[in-house]
């Protein structure tokens, strides 16, 4: 909901969604600052672990309207990233909105809009704004660290992914990684050849998506076309084909779903015997799991070094700590000198009042949103970047210009109680169907297409991006990439 | 064989067709959308599905008889 008229916002977050945010409003002619604690502008870019870079080709993740140099490789790692988006701010000239280094610590209603506190090195201020968009992201709040019991005794290390800037940190040690998702991998792969030992443990595993399935056919063409759009559970607002394809014809994708399985079972090697003659088979179908906040797009080699006994793995829970010992719930007992827990981050809004967190009903899962960016209790703030998704930035591209066209009125918005029964819906879907997790409100991933499409229409544009004679085949059969929004972002 | 090409290809028609309807229901007249995208994407549709209706058949009847073996069997494993 946007109150009167705006004509200055306060953005949160310079990463992906802040900078895209800040970009479109002021071209919108709205004077934007964009708040960020960190010194250098990028958020999950800006710094990460060892080896941390994008997991998907960079023809999905580049801004639309600013494609990344041909020099970039094919995945793009993470410093390169973060220098495109230093390029981005100058191309779209939005360096003059950063305000870094600087904290926003809380906010209130004041009016039709909001009164910051925002902290810097200088101390503490007061900012008065008409809007406020928060783009903290979903993976910056703080590490996610299970308390285990007898880990004050242990004598080694235990550190967070995010703590290990340098694979040297590891040499010559024994070190346990624990989690399963990708930077778990990444560590556990880049520690081989460096440290002592390595081990893996994770209580559960997750179909990983190849980089090339049947090492032939990059993982786009056979995940993020719009078939297989139609294949995954309907959306919320699906279309009486879909829901048609669920019901009567539910044969065909749940056939489509086993024989994805079964190629990524034989390509992934994931019968590979672990520890305790367990292998790497998920528990859920994939059509579930996909779902789940763990993607995994592994390394090249990953799975390789678990067969070749390179990385230990173990399926397992963690029990407790000794001095120099992680004893598992199987009984194993590993002995370690450094514990790295790739467990991820908390998503957190420390900055938002109490009764504005009511206001938004916010859950154990998340905060739900209408078109996952504004609230009708909430006027004149809105969320970018609470979307998960496999091509984020074109997802947090689309978002922004969406939110810009609604603040200039372009895009009108439904009425208070029409946002509110979408909301409800949204969320009773998510929580009918999706794995539970903190940020289940925010998981979009294999519906982005469809997410992509609401967006559109309600710019008043095409959802069918693909052009040419042959475009309804492109439309079935070709993935949608940065550059087909190129003209609409 | 030719009968359940036949058939298959009958089937096809008949949902592509509806497949087509719908799109023009959902697409026709709003704003933003080029009709004539909205009945090229019509037709292709309508083609495809009767292509490829004896394949779609075929996966569908494939499905249905794994889908019904594995409740079965999954059934099976939970009794006692
Ligand atoms: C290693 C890694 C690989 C990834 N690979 C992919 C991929 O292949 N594809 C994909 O789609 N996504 C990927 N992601 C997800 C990625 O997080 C998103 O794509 C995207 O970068 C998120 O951007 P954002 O701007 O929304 O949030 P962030 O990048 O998290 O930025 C949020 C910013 O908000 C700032 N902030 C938070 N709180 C405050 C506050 N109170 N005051 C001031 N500033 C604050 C933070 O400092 C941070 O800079 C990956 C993430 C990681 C970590």
């Amino acid at each position: 909901m946007i109150h009167g008229k705006i004509k200055n916002a306060v953005v949160i977050g310079a990463g992906i969604s802040g900078l895209a945010t800040a970009k479109n409003l002021t071209r919108k002619g709205i004077s934007c600052r964009v708040y960020d604690r960190n010194s250098k502008l990028g958020g999950v870019w800006a710094d990460g672990y060892h080896g941390f870079g994008v997991q998907i080709p960079k023809d999905l993740y580049e801004f639309p309207d600013f494609p990344l140099p041909d020099e970039v490789p094919h995945y793009t790692p993470g410093p390169e990233f973060q220098k495109y988006m230093e390029e981005y701010c100058d191309h779209f000239g939005i360096r003059d909105c950063l305000q870094l280094g600087t904290r926003v610590t809380a906010l209130r209603r004041s009016g039709d809009g909001w009164t910051l506190e925002v902290e810097d090195e200088s101390g503490s201020n007061i900012v008065q704004t008409d809007l406020v968009v928060i783009a903290t992201g979903l993976y910056s709040e703080t590490p996610q660290m299970p308390e285990i019991e007898g880990q004050d005794q242990f004598q080694g290390d235990i550190l967070h992914n995010s703590q290990v800037k340098d694979i040297e940190m590891l040499r010559g040690r024994r070190v346990a990684v624990v989690g399963y998702g990708k930077s778990a991998g990444d560590i556990a792969g880049a520690a081989i050849g460096v440290a002592d030992k390595v081990y893996l443990v994770f209580r559960s595993t997750h179909w990983p998506v190849p980089r090339k399935l049947l090492g032939l056919l990059p993982f786009k063409w056979g995940m993020l076309t719009r078939l297989v759009a139609a294949m995954i559970p309907p959306y919320v607002r699906s279309t009486p084909v879909t829901r048609a394809l669920h019901t009567v014809g539910y044969p065909l994708p749940w056939l489509f779903w086993r024989v994805v399985e079964m190629l990524l079972r034989i390509q992934q090697k994931l019968g590979t015997r672990i520890a305790n003659g367990d292998t790497l088979i998920p528990v859920h179908p994939i059509d579930y799991d996909a779902y789940s906040e763990v993607t995994m797009v592994p390394r090249p080699g990953f799975i390789e070094s678990i067969s070749a006994g390179e990385i230990s793995a173990h399926r397992s829970g963690l029990r407790r700590f000794t001095e120099n010992e992680l004893i598992l719930e199987d009984g194993d007992t590993l002995s370690v000198d450094c514990v790295v827990f790739g467990t991820g981050w908390k998503t957190g809004f420390g900055f938002l009042p109490k009764d504005l967190r009511i206001a938004l009903g916010e859950e154990p899962d998340g905060i739900y949103l209408y078109r996952h960016i504004l609230h009708p209790d909430a006027p004149n703030l809105a969320f970018v970047g609470r979307a998960s998704s496999f091509m984020s930035v074109t997802t947090f591209s689309l978002q922004a210009r969406w939110l810009s066209e609604v603040v200039a009125r372009n895009v009108t918005l439904p009425s208070k109680g029409d946002m509110l029964a979408a909301i409800a819906s949204l969320r009773h879907w998510k929580q009918s169907w999706m794995p539970d997790g903190a940020a289940r409100s925010a998981t979009l991933l294999l519906h982005m297409t469809h997410y992509h499409d609401e967006l559109l229409l309600d710019m008043g544009a095409d959802p069918l991006r693909k052009t040419g004679i042959l475009a309804p085949l492109k439309e079935l059969f070709v993935p949608y990439q940065a550059s087909d929004f190129r003209d609409v972002i | 064989m030719s009968t359940y090409l036949l058939i298959g290809t009958a089937i096809g028609a008949v949902l592509g067709f509806l497949h087509m309807l719908s799109i023009f229901r959902a697409r026709l007249g709003r704003p933003g959308l080029a009709p004539i995208k909205t009945v090229w994407q019509g037709i292709w549709t309508w083609f495809l599905w009767t292509l490829f209706g004896a394949y779609v058949l075929t996966f569908w009847i494939l499905g249905a008889v794994f889908l019904g073996a594995s409740k079965l069997l999954n059934r099976r494993q939970a009794a006692p």
